[in-house]
């Protein structure tokens, strides 16, 4: 998991299967992005093309842990079918869901 | 169903087997004519199941197996899973509350909602000492 930073965003790209294996991988990666202090985090979807539940609740961590902390996190660049998942969960009025990085940035800028 | 064919499988009771699992499924999907969508809400449903299974079905600590069976052709599949735990019918778990807030939504429970959405029909059968979920999906264009 890649992780740069755009101004003071923390820009993260996500792996390509999110799934039972993959998901605590990730979820020590993320934790150490918001353990480090990370106010704006912003993930990367666009390689994104398998997520399970397992993933899924690693994003709940990190979206509660982030509101606790009073920071904002933004996904974007999912593909129909992982966003799909995120609507049948009812993730989507959880999670703030944009199209493009641009879009992800201007959420961001205002928090 | 037509041209249908049989695969089937069998794994221990380990997380790490669900690989295998995937990859099985992978091969048969290749000569079929599933699209990408099609195949991740097969892949999807059975890493659920089995994870569920492996982590929730065994009160003891040792080896079990774990049997599938697809039964498929070019605009559907059936999947067959049958497991030696104890008795869980996942259709009768309560469904998870999707309009809680982050604070009060709990993290878990949304394996067997995602397959119940995903699949056409999901049905469960305990026969002796096994547990059998049948796991049924057409693709949504049908075959010539």
């Amino acid at each position: 998991m890649q992780v740069t930073m755009v101004g003071d965003i923390r820009k993260v790209v996500m792996p390509n299967r999110i799934d039972v294996y993959s998901a605590k991988e990730l979820e020590l990666a993320m934790f150490k992005v918001i353990g480090g202090g990370a106010q704006k985090i912003m993930c990367d979807f666009s390689n994104t093309e398998y997520i399970s539940s397992a993933g899924l609740r690693v994003f709940l961590s990190c979206l509660k842990q982030m509101q606790r902390n009073k920071g904002a996190m933004v996904l974007y660049g999912m593909k129909d079918t992982v966003r799909e998942i995120f609507d049948i969960s009812g993730f989507s009025q959880l999670f703030t869901i944009v199209r493009e990085i641009d879009q992800a940035k201007d959420v961001l800028v205002g928090k | 169903m037509s041209n249908c064919s049989r695969e089937t499988i069998k794994i221990r009771n380990e997380l790490a087997q669900i690989e295998r699992v995937t990859a099985w499924l992978s091969q048969i999907a290749r000569c079929r004519e599933w699209d990408d969508q099609f195949i991740y809400h097969v892949q999807l449903s059975v890493e659920e199941i089995l994870t569920n299974i492996v982590k929730y079905a065994y009160s003891d600590a040792g080896e079990h197996l774990i049997w599938l069976e697809a039964h498929f052709s070019d605009d559907r599949i059936e999947l067959l899973i049958v497991d030696d735990g104890r008795a869980v019918n996942p259709l009768q778990l309560p469904p998870p509350n999707l309009s809680l807030g982050v604070e009060e939504r709990p993290v878990g429970g949304l394996g067997v909602h995602i397959v119940r959405s995903v699949m056409d029909t999901v049905s469960y059968e305990r026969r002796g000492r096994y547990n059998q979920l049948w796991l049924k999906k057409k693709t949504a264009t049908q075959a010539k």
